[in-house]
């Protein structure tokens, strides 16, 4: 009953659907596990990071890395206030995410892996013996979600921990981007890059899901037309793919409406009322609208930038879009300098409103 | 030097029994002693500890009004009191509680003490003349004290015992209940069971009761952290805090608002103090007097507080009035907010204005006026103005907003004071260019709604935890956050849409059945879906308008998401999990495959699908029949 994202996840390296080259170069990693170098996996959402990387998890260590569990940990910051933790994890590997924990996160990283680190040495010596030939059980892996959201402290703090316990621990840091990553980092680690699928591996994948669950596509238009839509990212082509299905009774038609997520649909309209209705009580409608996006923690980087590319296709005055694109870099920057993302947003649309206006 | 030394002795005593002088304050208080004259004629004398607190009576408690006549309360306001009290004494009034409300220092005790005192005695001496000279000697107002405690009794429950007791004060014994000592309302639990009693009381058949008058003096409490605060009693004790919005839209309560004593009154009452302590002024000083008095009643609408200032000038030997002054009038979040936004004609110039503002007080620190000034920039001149005005504002904003220390998690004081100035000097030309038609009017300023969506978020966090940790235990899947939040804006919809046809077909089969038994039964094995809202269409789960806060609907949400019951709900929700977990457990343990769906009904999806394959099945003919309907079309 789970959704077909996680459904027809690739769990080994032979499954693996598009870019081969890359399967290649993991297929030869997992052939050495003992020199396993820490890795960083950079690459668009939804190109298949984490598939990839538990793929390879589960090449070395069998499939015992997809027995996860769940624990809460707390963490005493200095200013002693307590921070909880989901921390996922199989005998094998554990997984976090920074961005879960703030701005405390140099703390986490320092407590949890120094007690990993220093806990292995134990755990190990006993199981060296083991079925696997003791060679993958030298060290454990962690994954790090969205390495990119890690605060300069905490890759700092983490520079240290990689040199220090290389011994017990590796590393495979997921993230999209590499330029918040300081240097010392990807010096340490393998890059990876994983691209995202081309729109042909994408209905590719599309089409074989479908196949497996009996729905009727009539023209595989439909998928090129949802893969298109999508930009690369699989598994937003993949939920839209699954909740078209269910919406039309499991039967695609070339002229089925696509279905968008809905909060794309509310920033579409919102961006059609900026250029149609400018005025200050269309403002302050309009900052109804972004509070409530917010409180279904819709990023405030990922609104702005919706309703930026939403805004550049609505307008048609070059001049105009030429004023959106400037816009909507500086108040992006004032996103990642400020605190409160409600008076950057609105200070936005304030401007785009202006702009158009003349 | 010694006559100094004796000074400063009596007014630091005076000031300890300023602090005590709050609950001495209820009896009506015979004339002071003359002993202060005598002392001030023996102040070379080291005065003993007893004279001293003796002499120091305060004026204020001393020169407590006597009679309505003395009483500073406009004449209007007296009158509306007097009638409201006087119906709800003799009984033919509806009000069961009158509520006062207003700054501290306004007479609203004082008036009801004076009114209490001439109403219940006329009322007495007409209920019942037998027994006149008992009860005219009892006392016309029992007032409810939260420290009087008798050993054993449960903290919680004293209230509700006090109100007990008090019900049966009616008849001959008349006697009006004054809760002006409230029970800890800070503490939520507490809170509740006041509210609860009061709706008690207000709901209760029992026909003659004795009035209940609820003496409020409402206040903002500054909070310490620099973060935006909750509307909540915690930041603001206001009766739509304290009590709640069921007691307050009750119609047995009326409520009457008292406002700061104007300077007219304020001055008359001073004078009139002036001239019977003539003999207390401290040599040189009775000249001076109407200097002093006008520059009290200049920025003090307390009259406990301006009779205590006059009262620490008079006596004290210092010559200038450098140093005394009166309670200082705190900005509150809202005065501010209008003081910015709209100018203040007070001060004499916007940048005198803001320079005040700047030094007054914390508010001016915290978020919350920032937040204030985004919330409320468009209610200047109802929206009417245009729209480079609210773009400098919002801009200001956001920029203030970037010189924020991450580490102190404090703002720079020239971020604070940027915005304000925008503000301030965007509108002042709006009303320099305009103001010749009309003078600008005001929508009504509101609290800001940031509370209000950092609550939402983290009930959304929670669901999403509850997914996430529903997902891994019974499929084995790690989800990220950011992931989960894309599940949810795919398939929510869809959910909705299901959950809203079920409840449709639902209730058009039970129409069908016309009241059977099987419809009863169908109904209560079917409750969750009929409480589905039928509101709630295909998209409504965002983008929706977050409503402005509102003192009357938004208290409760305020309440009942407080940290503490979050935290409580996350960790309940996990426990349920770690069972469910064992439970599957065990199940993959017994070679059962399928997934009890039973054990864990928070999973939004499988609820969704189960429930309608349930339907399919027991209802398998009605179900075809209603499925060629559209969902939308009822």
């Amino acid at each position: 009953m789970s959704l077909w994202v996680d459904k027809y996840r690739p769990k080994s390296l032979d499954a693996l659907t598009h870019t081969p080259r890359l399967t290649h170069l993991l297929k030869s990693l997992s052939v050495e596990p003992r020199d396993l170098p820490h890795l960083l996996f950079y690459g668009p959402n939804g190109a298949g990071k984490k598939t990839r990387c538990m793929a390879l998890l589960q090449s070395i260590f069998g499939s015992g890395v997809y027995k996860l569990k769940i624990d809460v940990r707390q963490f005493t910051t200095p200013s002693n206030r307590k921070l909880e933790l989901n921390v996922v994890s199989s005998p094998y590997h554990l997984e976090i995410t920074p961005s879960d924990m703030g701005n405390n996160d140099r703390i986490v990283i320092q407590e949890l892996l120094k007690e990993v680190a220093q806990m292995e040495q134990v755990d190990f010596q006993t199981a060296s013996g083991a079925d696997t030939g003791g060679l993958a059980h030298r060290y454990k892996c962690v994954i790090i979600n969205e390495a990119d959201s890690l605060t300069r402290d905490a890759q700092a703090a983490l520079r240290r921990t990689m040199e220090k316990y290389s011994r017990n621990i590796r590393f495979i840091m997921l993230c999209e981007s590499m330029s918040s990553m300081i240097a010392p980092i990807k010096s340490r680690c393998l890059l990876v890059r994983t691209p995202a699928p081309t729109t042909q591996e994408t209905v590719d994948a599309l089409a074989k899901v479908g196949g497996q669950e009996k729905v009727t596509v009539e023209d595989a238009v439909i998928l090129g037309a949802i893969a298109e839509s999508c930009d690369g990212n699989l598994r937003k082509a993949l939920l839209t793919f699954e909740s078209m299905a269910l919406n039309n009774e499991m039967c695609l038609k070339p002229s089925t409406a696509l279905i968008r997520a809905d909060w794309v649909v509310v920033i579409l309209k919102m961006a059609n009322r900026i250029l149609k209705d400018r005025s200050v009580s269309s403002l302050v409608e309009c900052r109804a609208t972004l509070y409530d996006l917010l409180a279904h923690c819709i990023p405030a980087k990922v609104i702005i930038q919706e309703l930026a590319f939403a805004l550049l296709d609505a307008i048609h005055d070059d001049s105009h879009k030429i004023a959106v694109v400037q816009w909507a870099s500086v108040f992006d920057e004032r996103l990642r300098l400020g605190n409160k993302p409600i008076y950057h947003l609105e200070g936005f649309i304030a401007r785009v409103m202006c702009e158009v206006d003349g | 030097m010694t006559s100094k030394n004796g000074q400063l002795q009596r007014s630091l005593s005076s000031l300890s029994s300023h602090i005590h002088g709050w609950n001495e304050v209820v009896q009506p208080n015979k004339p002071g002693p003359t002993r202060s004259k005598k002392r001030r004629i023996e102040g070379g004398e080291h005065p003993k500890e007893q004279t001293a607190l003796r002499a120091s009576e305060e004026w204020y408690s001393k020169h407590k009004p006597q009679n309505l006549q003395d009483l500073a309360l406009h004449k209007q306001k007296l009158k509306d009191v007097r009638d409201t009290l006087q119906q709800m004494v003799s009984g033919e009034s509806e009000y069961k509680i009158l509520l006062l409300t207003g700054p501290a220092g306004c007479s609203k005790s004082t008036s009801v003490h004076l009114l209490s005192k001439e109403l219940v005695q006329n009322y007495r001496e007409m209920a019942g003349p037998t027994l006149q000279m008992r009860n005219s000697a009892a006392p016309s107002v029992v007032e409810y004290d939260s420290s009087n405690f008798s050993l054993g009794s449960s903290k919680l429950d004293h209230f509700d015992e006090f109100l007990c007791q008090s019900m049966y004060k009616i008849g001959p014994n008349l006697t009006i209940i004054l809760i002006e000592d409230f029970p800890n309302v800070f503490n939520s639990q507490t809170r509740t069971l006041f509210q609860q009693s009061l709706l008690r009381w207000l709901y209760s058949s029992q026909k003659p009761l004795p009035p209940i008058v609820i003496s409020l003096t409402e206040c903002e409490i500054q909070s310490t952290e620099t973060s935006s605060s909750f509307f909540s009693v915690d930041t603001q004790f206001i009766c739509e805090t304290v009590l709640g919005r069921e007691v307050l839209n009750h119609p047995g309560v009326k409520r009457i608002k008292y406002n700061p004593i104007n300077k007219t009154l304020l001055k008359k009452h001073l004078n009139n103090v002036c001239a019977k302590e003539r003999k207390a002024f401290f040599p040189g000083k009775w000249e001076k007097r109407e200097a002093f008095i006008k520059s009290i009643i200049e920025h003090c609408g307390d009259i406990r507080s301006a009779i205590s200032a006059l009262q620490l000038w008079a006596e004290s030997s210092a010559q200038s009035s450098f140093g005394i002054d009166t309670r200082e009038q705190s900005v509150s979040y809202f005065h501010g907010l209008g003081k910015l936004l709209y100018g203040s004609k007070d001060t004499g110039g916007d940048n005198n204005t803001i320079n005040d503002l700047l030094t007054s007080n914390s508010l001016m620190q915290s978020d919350n006026l920032r937040l204030g000034i985004l919330e409320n920039y468009s209610t200047f001149n109802r929206k009417e103005f245009p729209l480079g005005y609210a773009m400098d504002i919002v801009d200001s904003l956001s920029v203030s907003d970037t010189m924020y220390n991450m580490k102190t998690a404090q703002s720079l004081g020239e971020a604070l004071e940027y915005p304000y100035r925008t503000v301030r000097h965007r509108f002042a030309s709006f009303v320099a260019t305009d103001s010749k038609t009309s003078p600008p009017s005001h929508n009504r300023t509101v609290f800001p709604r940031e509370s209000k969506v950092r609550s939402l978020v983290k009930r959304f966090l929670l669901e999403a935890n509850e997914y996430t940790l529903i997902e891994l235990n019974k499929y084995g899947n790690s989800h990220s956050f950011r992931d989960v939040v894309l599940y949810f804006a795919f398939y929510a919809p869809f959910i909705r849409k299901r959950l809203n046809f079920k409840r449709r077909t639902l209730v058009h089969f039970l129409e069908s059945m016309n009241g059977s038994a099987e419809q009863k039964s169908a109904i209560e094995n079917n409750q969750d879906a009929l409480m589905v809202n039928d509101a709630t269409d295909v998209l409504d789960r965002v983008g929706g308008e977050i409503g402005m806060v509102n003192a009357s609907h938004d208290l409760a949400f305020a309440e009942e998401t407080s940290n503490a019951l979050l935290a409580s709900s996350k960790l309940q929700a996990f426990s349920k999990l770690q069972e469910s977990y064992f439970v599957t457990q065990k199940q993959l343990g017994n070679q059962n495959d399928t997934p009890s769906f039973d054990d864990e009904p928070l999973d939004p999806i499988i609820e969704s699908d189960d429930g309608s394959e349930n339907f399919s099945d027991d209802d398998d003919e009605i179900y075809d029949l209603l499925a060629s309907q559209s969902p939308r079309k009822q």
